[in-house]
């Protein structure tokens, strides 16, 4: 009765002394949070795109621009280089890596989900050690890399010279052959954790008694996981493939620091060329460009992705 | 009475200007001066810039260093929207693209007020630190590149006396190779041959140009900007450099190495991994001491021109929103001064106190190089961002070196590029 009566009176309270009508208060009340992600998110896009139709550069940022239409998205997709970044950022860099993410990933999630790790109380130990690469920044996790595949004193290449396997220490970012390997190496290492946490956070959220009846139903272990915990993890494994994609296809760091898109221009991804044509170039313009077009890639990849997805659950519903 | 309490009200008006002048007075001025150069070659900055707050306690200046590759990015970004340091260090290349768009304060009315040193044309490289007939930039240190070598593997090659030309530094090389056995343990020729925007390849590509009587760009008589090099000699420039590579006198890994700073050449060189390197003066020297053996200098190749190094260095600026501006010239004329020299182990940018050097023997090398070298003012003047050609010929000399492109390819790439960007820099 208390409750009902105080519920009765702030309500009147509200409709009496309130400097808004009821129904502009949700509005008001979520306006601090729209105005914050104008302010932080969709200002710098603005701006970006207000760029991308000007002529400026590096040390006219901040003046007044030419306006020059679509000249720059002309220069961008005219210009040498923009296919071969392309072909780099979406499959050298993003698809192989991203597959080899979600594979190793879920396989690693299964491991770690293992009842012996319950058993023993090491649950904590293997999740800690699976968040190391994580939690090292990139910068780090690069500068280690490369010293682990150094061709002289690298312990990659000692391993590989004290097995007999080779004879001469491999250069491994210096060749063509090698380089797209040891970037994707370095970047599924560091990123990795990512996908395996919330795959055994998704894994350890299934009940356990449908698997129970399943093995009593006489299931085997791997019809347990393609039939059942597979298809249970299917809307976490499609939200991960589109954040790492997404991620992965923006990402600067890992090229940059690694090879900074040599050796030539074998490496170079959309953001190192986005970077170099802004601020080597100092054609800022043309970069925000670049940026623009890399932004409608992934809008339209996210929108097609979520619009099969939305389409394959409505008819298996 | 009237005429008492407007007294009153005078005197105690005059009073708080008095007193809230005093305090202004007394209010210590903070400058930033920010540098690029690695934390491992600046101790005796650091030195420097603390003898001067220990001996001006009213200007204090706080040293801020940041990496080379974001310095002037960050300074474009900066400047326009009312921030950014003081004092800024900056490169020779910098000072005029900096000027054009008014990210410097113009220099003049405080030369004229004090000018630094012996007087501002005693300053080297003045010209690249100047915008019509204004400085912007007064030039800090001055540097040259010169080769770099262990003299006791070159003794015990057969070698007798340091290469005195490009091709004879390749003969040398490959004896040098030689007689470490053939194996990964000594190389003739180790450089920095990566592909990225600053790597140091762009420098000895263009001293092998130079000293070979070409240029990648260069005015016509009527003034014209041109692409200058030819498709055969530049194919040859990149050949030079390349058969390094091919014959194994020089490291495979090299084709990433950016900076001739890296430990792959500073580490190399005193480790007998790398016989022959080129470095400029602050890098020989940490070469020198992570060495066992005496390292030595030695001037660079000569082509069939003449022999020839690039004149670079760093100037200092003032950001134009500096509230102490005068504060900031103060400080730069201490810079500039004998006093900071005497802890910053950079050559000065001044004549005369460059000609009061006591060089050491294991520096000859630079003795003989800064009289021949001159400034990149030749692609300054052109209409192409020097840090475009650098990184269109870093690139394309590195497609070389990886097997992706032959040399002649990589020639009539890197024309025809300069060919647009001159297009481009008219329009």
């Amino acid at each position: 009765m208390t409750v009902l009566a105080s519920g009765r009176g702030q309500s009147m309270g509200r409709k009496t002394g309130g400097y808004l009508p009821p129904s502009l208060e949700p509005y008001a009340l979520v306006l601090p949070a729209i105005l914050v992600l104008a302010f932080f998110f969709a200002g710098p896009a603005l701006y970006n795109i207000a760029l991308s139709f000007q002529n400026v550069s590096l040390f006219d940022l901040g003046q007044s621009n030419e306006w020059v239409g679509f000249a720059n998205f002309v220069a961008v997709l005219t210009g040498g280089g923009l296919a071969a970044a392309f072909f780099n950022t979406a499959v050298m860099q993003t698809l192989i890596t991203v597959v080899l993410r979600l594979l190793f990933g879920l396989g690693l999630a299964i491991l770690l989900n293992a009842d012996v790790f319950k058993r023993w109380q090491l649950g904590w130990l293997v999740r800690s050690l699976v968040l190391i690469p994580f939690v090292t920044p990139p910068v780090v996790a690069v500068a280690a890399w490369k010293w682990l595949l150094d061709p002289r004193y690298g312990a990659v290449n000692q391993l590989l010279l004290s097995l007999g396997l080779i004879e001469r220490g491999i250069p491994f970012l210096s060749r063509t052959s090698t380089v797209w390997a040891a970037v994707d190496a370095m970047l599924i290492w560091r990123e990795l954790p990512f996908v395996v946490i919330t795959f055994l956070a998704a894994l350890q959220s299934i009940p356990k008694e449908l698997k129970e009846s399943a093995r009593i139903d006489g299931a085997s272990e791997f019809q347990i996981h393609t039939l059942i915990v597979l298809p249970m993890l299917k809307p976490v494994i499609a939200i991960v493939a589109l954040l790492t994609t997404i991620w992965t296809f923006n990402n600067f760091v890992y090229v940059w620091l690694a090879t900074r898109g040599g050796p030539g221009d074998y490496t170079q991804v959309l953001a190192t060329k986005m970077y170099t044509v802004s601020f080597v170039d100092y054609r800022v313009g043309e970069g925000a460009a670049i940026g623009v077009l890399m932004s409608i890639i992934m809008f339209i990849f996210a929108f097609g992705y979520l619009a099969v997805l939305s389409r394959k659950g409505k008819e298996a519903a | 009475m009237l005429k008492n309490r407007i007294a009153m009200v005078f005197c105690s008006t005059a009073l708080s200007v008095m007193l809230s002048s005093w305090a202004s007075a007394q209010e210590k001025v903070e400058l930033t001066f920010r540098q690029f150069d690695p934390p491992t070659e600046i101790q005796g900055l650091v030195a420097a810039v603390d003898s001067w707050n220990a001996s001006h306690p009213e200007v204090q200046v706080k040293l801020q260093t940041m990496s080379g590759g974001d310095t002037l990015a960050q300074l474009a970004r900066e400047v326009p929207a009312g921030a950014g340091p003081d004092v800024q260090q900056l490169a020779f290349v910098w000072t005029r693209d900096l000027a054009k768009s008014k990210l410097l304060l113009q220099l003049d009315p405080l030369i004229a007020d004090k000018s630094p040193g012996a007087g501002i044309k005693d300053f080297l490289a003045l010209e690249l630190a100047t915008l019509d007939g204004k400085v912007f930039g007064v030039p800090w240190t001055a540097d040259t590149f010169s080769m770099a070598y262990r003299p006791d593997l070159l003794k015990a090659a057969g070698v007798a006396n340091f290469p005195d030309t490009w091709d004879a530094l390749a003969d040398a090389s490959k004896k040098l190779s030689e007689a470490g056995g053939g194996s990964a343990d000594q190389y003739g020729f180790c450089f920095p041959a990566g592909s990225s925007p600053d790597s140091g390849m762009w420098i000895l590509a263009n001293y092998y140009l130079w000293s070979n009587g070409s240029t990648f760009v260069d005015q016509d008589s009527a003034g014209k900007w041109k692409v200058s090099v030819t498709p055969q000699e530049l194919a040859k420039t990149i050949e030079y450099f390349n058969k390094f590579f091919v014959d194994g006198t020089a490291p495979e890994n090299l084709i990433t190495v950016n900076a001739w700073g890296d430990p792959e050449l500073v580490g190399g060189l005193g480790r007998g991994d790398c016989a022959i390197t080129f470095f400029p003066p602050q890098t020989f020297r940490a070469a020198e001491k992570q060495s066992e053996t005496p390292l030595m200098t030695a001037p660079i190749p000569k082509g069939s021109a003449k022999r020839i190094s690039h004149l670079g260095g760093r100037a200092l600026g003032i950001n134009p929103n500096s509230k102490h501006p005068k504060e900031a010239w103060e400080f730069i004329q201490y810079l500039t001064g004998p006093e900071t020299f005497k802890t910053y182990n950079q050559y000065p940018a001044q004549k005369s106190l460059i000609s009061k050097l006591a060089f050491p023997a294991s520096e000859q090398g630079y003795v003989e190089m800064l009289p021949v070298a001159q400034t990149f003012e030749r692609y300054i003047s052109s209409p192409i961002p020097v840090s475009s050609m650098t990184a269109l010929v870093n690139r394309e000399f590195g497609a070389v070196f990886s097997g992706q492109r032959n040399p002649e390819e990589a020639a009539t790439a890197i024309i025809q590029q300069l060919n647009e960007l001159l297009a481009r820099g008219k329009g």
